[in-house]
């Protein structure tokens, strides 16, 4: 296998892996990461449910708004 | 009573009437797994009618098999990984992907509830493949390499979804067998239907499903991470029927103020 071939090879790799997690929107993929980090680190104070209560379905509408202003 | 994870009591403890032996959470893990693996074996099915139709049935199935063999040998390799991860960093990663994934589902259910993307079309789907994979020049008795690779890359795409799905939703849960249950029943249904008609199943409300799927991914998700990152969720396991029921109605509130407030632009 030519050293081109195995690029295109990891490359196609690469970007199967990237759609099946990250998907359309980067956003939500980064949000998820900021909400769940932000959690972690307020959860040793106090109760930190709230923050994906309300962090997640944040991300959701920006990802949302977003979409909707690129389509237009 | 919790979910058997975390070897001891939680608030939820006196909750017993309506978690009585896990009835809830089995019901939910079964509905999940059988709507999702619904949703991506119709899609599948679609893809591999396609290829029977123009480059023959011997080449169709003999992909479709392939790609079956293949997903079982991912989820017989990951299921076990998975079990020997430590408890708080099996629920977070699980949790997290499972929030990206459901994210990713609802995102575009809302937007074509709401109007701003197109509806998922089987037939128009079907229609598609089939003018792209060209006449039905190829013999019966050979396989197409072609319509193998079709075939093969659409059931192993869609099935690792459910595979995805399956093998997370019962790890968390120490359950995988139960979540299979739910995705062989959509598996048999599909199959039949799929052998009956010899056509795309356009009547299946996809697009309803995958609403609820997203709902319950997410939903899932933000329970498990919220675990994993050590947020205590109030009530206990119950949390979980209340973090559905918000996640629904944000989906709902969303589809609402999309088709109203922003109407589609033609």
């Amino acid at each position: 296998m030519t050293e081109k071939r195995q690029k295109g090879l990891a490359s196609r790799f690469a970007s199967g892996l990237w759609d099946f997690f990250v998907g359309d929107d980067w956003v939500l993929a980064i949000g998820v990461a900021v909400v769940l980090g932000v959690a972690g680190l307020i959860s040793g104070m106090t109760g930190s449910w709230w923050v994906l209560v309300l962090g997640i379905p944040g991300v959701l509408t920006i990802s949302l708004l977003r979409a909707v202003r690129l389509r237009r | 009573m919790d979910f058997g994870l975390a070897g001891g009591p939680t608030a939820a403890s006196t909750s017993e009437g309506l978690w009585h032996h896990g009835e809830v959470r089995t019901l939910l893990l079964i509905a999940s797994s059988f709507a999702a693996s619904l949703v991506e074996m119709v899609e599948a099915l679609t893809i591999v009618l396609a290829v029977g139709v123009t480059k023959g049935w011997r080449t169709a199935m003999t992909a479709t098999m392939t790609a079956l063999v293949s997903l079982l040998a991912i989820i017989v390799v990951l299921g076990p990984l998975l079990s020997k991860l430590p408890l708080p960093v099996l629920r977070l990663a699980i949790g997290a992907l499972l929030l990206v994934f459901g994210l990713q589902w609802l995102r575009k259910a809302i937007l074509r509830a709401s109007g701003h993307k197109a509806q998922h079309d089987e037939a128009q789907i079907f229609a598609d493949e089939v003018a792209a994979l060209g006449d039905a020049t190829s013999r019966a008795d050979r396989i197409d390499g072609a319509g193998f690779a079709v075939a093969f890359k659409g059931v192993l795409l869609e099935g690792l979804e459910v595979a995805f799905i399956v093998v997370t939703f019962g790890a968390t849960q120490h359950r995988v067998g139960v979540a299979a249950l739910g995705a062989l029943a959509a598996v048999i249904v599909v199959v039949i239907a799929g052998l009956a008609l010899h056509r795309p199943l356009a009547r299946v409300p996809e697009n309803s499903l995958k609403m609820v799927v997203g709902i319950m991914l997410t939903s899932f998700g933000m329970y498990w991470a919220g675990e994993g990152v050590g947020a205590a969720w109030p009530g206990g396991d119950l949390a979980l029927l209340g973090v559905i029921a918000w996640t629904s109605l944000v989906t709902g509130i969303s589809v609402a103020t999309l088709r109203v407030r922003i109407p589609v632009m033609a």
